[in-house]
């Protein structure tokens, strides 16, 4: 019996190509002709093509194509159509949002943000048409819908950041900008801005679920490829029909944690922690500045961030960082030394 | 349905996929410059236990040929006449004992033009008490600049400056910066959004924003407010924000320090758990200020246009111009000492303004402490 290799599949089926289920009267012709590649049969099975698209794949792909535009001609406009300073700058360019002032009206000219919205806008439709895409082909294959309901927790996420969050702040000012360094200087200030991200507790959930899909992705993954042997491969016969592979894989996880996953819990084990990790993300985010506006105050309140000694020597504040504290603390001024400062004193070593 | 022919076990895309893996391993082995694992990045706690506050150096920084201490000139026996009354033309170091101040000007040599001598700035047709270079003036705005510093600086405490904590030797400070050119928005303004990025970029870093210098190195705005309900009561605009943001990733890279130099990541803004450091910091931004506004930019006029920015500034300072990636330049090597020229009446400073005034002695102890021993687990002060 032939069985997983751990790096790449050692198994190919190469003969006649499956042309797929017959096309209904109203759907549009696949694409691309069937080849068989051997390499990637290594990685997958070896069959490349026919695709389908449709209208929604069409008018997400145009949708998409425009967005991509609308960000990368506003790019190179940003550099005087230099093609070198364009290539060069890639990293660094930026398309932002409205300025605050703007509020929340989609009627912002377009060099003052219009253009953010309309790549926002156009992002947007060709994400919405590839999940209706999704969904339509999954409904034709005469599948359920899962894998349209995982991704449609992702897109809760991306929608919550860039346009639910900021309809709820009240201005587009709130939602990232788009640009490599630009997006990801805006997570690392934002985090800063409201308090630090730590402390947020559905930040916590997002990532105990994202960790905790990669351990459970490892951890069945490395299931079926060991008992593979036994033709563990066949999951959803063994669902039902428990061969010597599922007897062995459950054993295995009893003996080493007592609790075992069953060949179909495992998968919804798996498929909820990854919609829990973009969904969870949502929640965290819409709550930012909304509900919370510093999670580390707020993790201060609820015990969540516990005070430490102090472990640094006694310091006096510059005068008019005292004072900010001062009035920042009703006057207490915590455990800072707020007292006057002393005098300055000659530098002994220079002047010798 | 036909067979598909047998197609050879190998092929083109495949050997091209293997190449490129390849290349990439190689490009990302041997572009970059790696800390090598004899080489590690030494780390030091000394917050709390088990809060990971920590500061790291690295054995590559210090041995940097830039950040080795050069070698001192002996000090010359003195004279006894004043500089003022040996030589013509003195406006500075009038009073300095001529013996010194000729100490002190081969000193200056070596630290800024160690290959072009006396006469970088003094023309060797003339004579060395004409002002007809312009090296020769700005030196002495320099000079001035140096014996504020010394006099008055809260930022650079007992150690001092001299030129080459700047300079290193180089006539231009190896890290110095220029405002970004002002875009001009393209096709009648079709798009608004200026480049906010150096396009006369040397280096990797030199490609960030200039925005943050420009604001917080040089104009008068306050890096505050970026916190929700932090010290100031006030929130930042989260474009502000970023430049913030940017601006202490600069100092961090400067000082070859991380965020917990001098802050507790986990409240940036609180001044109760930051570290005593960003007191000297917070001096420090202050000092970078009074140099660039009040002793470089005012030195325009001297400078001839090829030593201009692209809009025509002169190079300016930020962090890194002296820390050259060590939290103390030079490792704190009190380099002023013996220079009695380098020392300027202490007061009516315009670096050190109303703010400036001595931390605590215990500080001053515990930044004068040696290099931290590797991977230990020192506990400051439990």
């Amino acid at each position: 019996m032939a069985s997983f290799h751990s790096l790449y599949s050692q198994i190919q089926i190469h003969g006649p190509y499956d042309p797929g289920l017959p096309l209904k009267g109203h759907e549009s012709p696949r694409l691309i002709k069937p080849v068989l590649n051997r390499w990637i049969g290594k990685i997958g099975d070896p069959q490349i093509g026919p695709t389908y698209l449709g209208f929604c794949g069409i008018a997400s792909l145009i949708c998409g194509f425009i967005a991509i535009e609308i960000i990368g001609l506003n790019f190179w406009a940003s550099v005087d159509w230099n093609p070198v300073a364009f290539i060069e700058g890639i990293a660094w360019h930026r398309l932002d949002p409205p300025e605050a002032k703007w509020g929340f009206t989609p009627f912002v000219p377009l060099t003052e943000g219009g253009w953010w919205i309309w790549a926002g806008f156009f992002l947007t439709a060709s994400i919405l048409l590839w999940w209706c895409r999704m969904y339509l082909r999954a409904k034709a294959l005469g599948m359920s819908t899962h894998v349209a309901w995982a991704f449609a927790s992702a897109i809760f996420l991306y929608l919550s950041l860039g346009f639910i969050r900021p309809m709820l702040m009240g201005s587009w000012h709130e939602a990232p900008p788009f640009g490599i360094i630009p997006h990801l200087n805006w997570t690392a200030s934002f985090s800063v801005l409201y308090g630090n991200f730590y402390y947020n507790p559905f930040h916590c959930f997002s990532i105990v679920f994202l960790y905790g899909s990669v351990l459970l992705f490892a951890m069945h993954g490395g299931t079926i490829l060991a008992v593979s042997r036994f033709g563990g491969e066949r999951e959803t016969e063994e669902i039902v029909d428990r061969g010597t592979a599922a007897e062995r894989g459950a054993l295995f996880w009893r003996w080493t944690m007592g609790f075992n996953a069953t060949f179909e819990s495992v998968h919804r084990w798996a498929y909820w922690f990854a919609i829990l990790t973009t969904f969870s993300g949502a929640i965290g985010i819409l709550l930012t500045g909304t509900v919370v506006d510093n999670w580390y105050l707020w993790g201060v309140k609820w015990g969540l961030a516990p005070e430490y000694p102090a472990t640094y020597p006694d310091m006096t504040l510059p005068p008019e960082i005292a004072e900010q504290v001062r009035a920042a603390t009703g006057g207490t001024g915590a455990s800072l030394d707020l007292s006057a400062p002393p005098a300055p004193a000659p530098s002994p070593e220079v002047s010798r | 349905m036909t067979p598909l022919e047998k197609r050879p076990r190998s092929s083109l895309l495949g050997v091209f996929l293997l190449a490129a893996a390849f290349a990439t391993l190689l490009f990302v082995v041997l572009v970059p410059t790696w800390d090598a694992p004899w080489d590690p990045i030494e780390s030091r706690e000394w917050g709390w236990r088990g809060i990971a506050m920590n500061t790291f150096t690295s054995e590559r920084t210090r041995s940097d040929p830039l950040n080795l201490v050069p070698a001192s000139i002996e000090p010359f026996e003195a004279r006894g006449v004043s500089a003022g009354e040996a030589y013509e033309n003195i406006q500075v170091l009038g009073d300095l004992d001529a013996a010194q101040f000729d100490h002190l000007m081969l000193s200056i040599t070596e630290w800024v033009a160690p290959e072009e001598g006396c006469a970088y700035c003094h023309n060797p047709d003339a004579s060395f008490a004409a002002d007809d270079m312009y090296t020769k003036k700005v030196a002495r705005r320099m000079l001035t600049m140096v014996r504020d510093i010394n006099a008055n600086s809260r930022h650079v405490g007992n150690v001092g400056v001299t030129c080459y904590t700047c300079h290193r030797g180089q006539g231009v400070p190896q890290r110095h910066w220029f405002k970004a050119a002002e875009p001009k928005p393209p096709m009648g303004g079709i798009v608004g959004k200026p480049p906010p990025w150096n396009r006369t970029a040397k280096t990797m870093r030199d490609f960030f924003p200039r925005a943050p210098f420009e604001n917080y190195l040089l104009d008068d705005q306050q890096i505050m407010g970026a916190q929700a309900r932090s010290v100031s009561g006030e929130v930042t605009d989260l474009a502000d924000l970023e430049n913030i943001y940017i601006l202490m990733m600069q100092m961090s890279d400067g000082l070859g320090g991380n965020c917990n130099f001098c802050h507790n990541s986990r409240a940036f803004a609180d001044w109760s758990q930051s570290t005593p450091k960003r007191i000297t910091a917070w001096y420090g931004i202050r000092m970078t200020r009074g140099i660039n506004r009040d002793y470089l930019t005012k030195m325009h006029d001297l400078f001839p246009a090829d030593r201009l920015g692209p809009l025509g500034d002169v190079a300016k300072v930020d962090c890194g111009t002296c820390h050259n990636g060590m939290s103390r330049p030079l490792g704190g090597a009190p380099m002023a000492r013996g220079y009695e020229g380098l020392r300027g009446p202490g007061s009516g400073s315009a670096i050190t303004r109303e703010t400036a005034f001595e931390t605590r002695l215990p500080y001053e102890a515990e930044i004068t402490e040696p290099a931290p021993t590797p991977a230990s687990l020192q506990q400051g002060g439990e």
